[in-house]
Parts: structure tokens; C-alpha cells; sequence
């Protein structure tokens, strides 16, 4: 039994079955009704533009929980009203935390919060329980990543201003978080 | 005509895995859900809102996407929801699936062309195809910030810089992808910024009397808040 055979004959008499006899050849339109099946949009039933759209208008869990994210680091860019003891994230450490934050979404690692950093720049933090770990985009140029228990020295290390820097960066923490990377496909599976 | 099997792309095909891959009783429970309301919804966000009470929202997204992806297909060439179906089958049959996958498909497939049926279906897809059905719809939009040199009258240093930008526009109309930039100064920066903060009170007065009217609204773009 074919797939359609199976399908049609879950409604033996009802529409589906109808459908069948079209693809069997059996003239079912009404006389002069559009009976064109075939396609001509691109490379599926979901253009390009309807496609693009609908990724707009529906975007995936990852990206609503990163939305936030993005949008303090735009709040972070417009609002310059400092206190006067820290100074303002500067434009290069703001585009740089940017671009970590592309790559933490892209490997489905999400941050706790976003906050400017005392030492001048943006720090992106990731708390677990009593585990912590940061990454700071600095004034200063530098990208330091910062990994702490709370019960040890913190380790600081600097992270190279590139996209397999960051990569690198995001996988050190993710380890040292313990989790793991496929955390986000299993919610594609059932809730 | 003979029914011709629908292409399905690689997205496609793993979008209708994931949604076979559901408890049928889950998809039942959310067309229930969707069926049972009582107000005429045109928003992906409202329907996505009510399907997530049912299903994990990743699930949603990937079901809405075939769901509104079908109805622009039965809509175009006006086909009926059976012979969506059927041909939609017959592209599945082209897939070589696992005998695993056809039977995961076969067990929801009922539930899925009741869904394509569904008025608040139907209404999304076509709301949502009318908020994009432009001439030329806007891809991406960037202003670009480029410093010019100025040289001295010898052409030997450099004494001073021009601070200039573009907005650089990219679109989409029925030839593919195009770009425009228009060079742009400070005060007119300024006046696109004003004219947006404007924009944005002017969706919401209008989004406000539709609701005071009591009709649905779909403010395009509203998903990605």
C-alpha cells in the first residue's frame, strides 16, 4: 500500500478519496475551475519571501529568549546617562558583545543578563546556581572571559576579537557550566 | 489533470518529521484549542499564543510554518485542502522515509489537513500573506558611517575628514534581491528618527481603534518584538 492509498483509505468515501482519483487521472473539477497543481514557485510550497516573512513573524524560541539580550545591548548603546563613576560601554565594546552574543545564540548558549561593566565595557553573565562566568567586552580592546565556583580564584583568560574566538570562548563556558550542546534541538521534540 | 507530487525542500521535509513526531493526541488537543476560539484571529502571534498551550513553542513554529506555507500554496492555485493533501503525500512518498516516519505521518496526517481547514487558519495565512503582498518589501536597512579624507592642496597629507553616511537599503521584488544607498546627512538622521518614533505612535493609534472596534489586528513585523 502506498502512502497515498494509506491515506485515502483512512476516508474511504470522503474527500481524500476524491483526491486520489485526481491522481489516478479520474476528472473530479468542476468544468472550467483552476485545476492547476503544479508548481512554479521556487523550490517548494514555501517561497522565498513567505518564508522570510513567516521566520519574522514566527521567530524560533532561541531567538525570542535572545531577543532581550539584543535589546539591552541596544538600551546599553542609546541611554548615556552614566552616574559618573562608570564610564559608558564605548562603540567598539558594545559591536564586539554584539557579535558574542551572535555567537552564543548561534550555539543555543543563553546568558543570565547583560550589564555594563565597572571596569568600562559589557559584561555578559552567566550564573548557575553558584557557578558563575562572565565575558567582558572592555573599553581598554581587550575580551576577557571569566570563569569562577566562588569558592576559588576566579580564572581569567583573554579571548581573541574573532568568530572562532568566540566560539571557543562559548564552548569553555558551556563546559564549565556542564551543559550541554544540544540543549535546544531537544526542544524541538515534545515539550 | 493528474496530481503532481509537491516538491518539498530539506527544511520542509524535516519541518513535517517534527510535527509527525507529536502525540496525536497533543495536536488534537491544540486544534481543539484553536478551534474552540470564539474571536476571529488574523495574527500569527495570536495563533502561535493558543497552539503553545498544547505544544513546545519550537513545535508551534515548525507547524505554523507548513500550516501557512500549504494554505499559500491551496490558496495560489486553488486547490482544495484534500488535494493539498494528497499531493503533499505524494511528495512525502518521494522522501524514501523510514516505514517509522509514514506511519508517525499517517497518524497525524488527518488532524493536519483539519488544521489547514480551520478558520483561524485560514484567516492567518491570508493576513499574513496581504502584510508582505508589496511591490518591493524591505530585506534589511543599515546606515553606514564612512570618514573621506581631505587632502591638502599638494595632495600630500591628509588635513582634515568629511563625516558622511549612506542608508543602505536592501529589497526584494519579483526579479530577487536588489540594494539602493542614499547618501544622508546628520539632520536627516534626525528626521528618519523622529519619523519612526512617529510610525510607532501611529500603529498603535491604529491598532487601538480596530481593538476598540472589537476586529483582530496583525501589526505586521509584531512577532519580533
Amino acid at each position: 500500500m502506498t502512502l497515498v492509498e494509506a491515506y485515502a483509505g483512512a476516508d474511504r468515501d470522503g474527500p481524500s478519496q476524491r483526491a486520489l482519483r485526481i491522481y489516478k487521472g479520474g476528472p473530479t473539477q468542476k468544468k472550467g475551475a483552476p485545476v492547476r497543481l503544479s508548481q512554479d514557485i521556487g523550490h517548494d510550497y514555501l517561497s522565498v519571501a513567505l518564508l522570510r516573512k513567516l521566520n519574522k513573524e514566527l521567530p524560533s524560541q532561541r531567538d525570542r529568549k535572545f531577543a532581550a539580550h539584543f535589546a539591552k545591548l541596544d538600551a546599553l548603546l542609546v541611554d548615556r546617562n552614566w552616574d559618573g563613576c562608570n564610564e559608558p560601554p564605548s562603540a567598539l565594546a558594545l559591536n564586539r558583545a554584539r557579535a558574542v552574543l551572535h555567537q552564543l545564540r548561534a550555539d543555543g548558549l543563553e546568558p543570565t543578563r547583560i550589564v555594563s561593566s565597572t571596569e568600562g565595557g559589557v559584561a555578559i553573565c552567566f550564573i548557575r546556581g553558584k557557578i558563575y562566568s562572565d565575558i567582558e567586552c572592555l573599553n581598554s580592546e581587550e575580551i576577557l572571559g571569566v570563569v569562577s565556583n566562588r569558592r576559588d580564584a576566579p580564572v581569567v583568560w583573554e579571548i581573541d576579537p574573532s568568530a572562532s574566538g568566540f566560539a571557543r570562548a562559548a564552548q569553555r563556558i558551556r563546559e564549565f557550566l556542564g551543559e550541554t550542546s544540544d540543549a535546544y534541538d531537544a526542544e524541538r521534540k515534545i515539550g | 489533470m493528474p496530481l503532481t507530487p509537491l516538491r518539498i525542500s530539506r527544511q520542509s521535509e524535516l519541518d513535517l518529521q517534527t510535527v509527525s513526531e507529536q502525540p496525536p493526541e497533543r495536536l488534537r488537543d491544540a486544534y481543539s484549542r484553536l478551534a474552540a476560539s470564539k474571536d476571529h484571529i488574523i495574527s500569527p502571534k495570536a495563533v502561535r499564543g493558543i497552539l503553545e498551550q498544547s505544544l513546545a513553542p519550537d513545535v508551534v513554529s515548525v507547524l505554523m510554518r507548513q500550516l501557512i506555507g500549504l494554505r499559500a500554496y491551496i490558496d495560489q492555485y486553488r486547490a482544495s485542502v484534500p488535494d493539498a493533501m494528497a499531493a503533499l503525500s505524494l511528495g512525502i512518498e518521494e522522501k524514501k522515509w523510514t516505514e517509522e516516519r509514514y506511519r508517525n505521518w499517517n497518524s497525524i496526517s488527518s488532524i493536519f489537513e483539519q488544521f489547514l481547514s480551520l478558520d483561524n487558519i485560514v484567516t492567518t495565512a491570508k493576513a499574513l500573506e496581504l502584510s508582505f503582498d508589496f511591490e518591493h518589501t524591505l530585506t534589511d536597512v543599515k546606515i553606514l558611517t564612512d570618514i573621506r579624507p581631505v587632502y591638502s592642496p599638494d595632495r600630500d597629507k591628509i588635513i582634515g575628514g568629511i563625516i558622511c553616511n549612506r542608508l543602505r537599503f536592501k529589497y526584494r521584488d519579483e526579479d530577487g534581491d536588489k540594494s539602493i544607498s542614499l547618501a544622508i546627512d546628520k539632520d536627516d538622521i534626525e528626521q528618519l528618527q523622529k519619523m519612526c518614533a512617529e510610525a510607532r505612535t501611529k500603529i498603535e493609534l491604529a491598532s487601538n481603534l480596530l481593538k476598540s472596534g472589537g476586529l483582530p489586528t496583525f501589526i505586521s513585523g509584531e512577532g519580533h518584538e
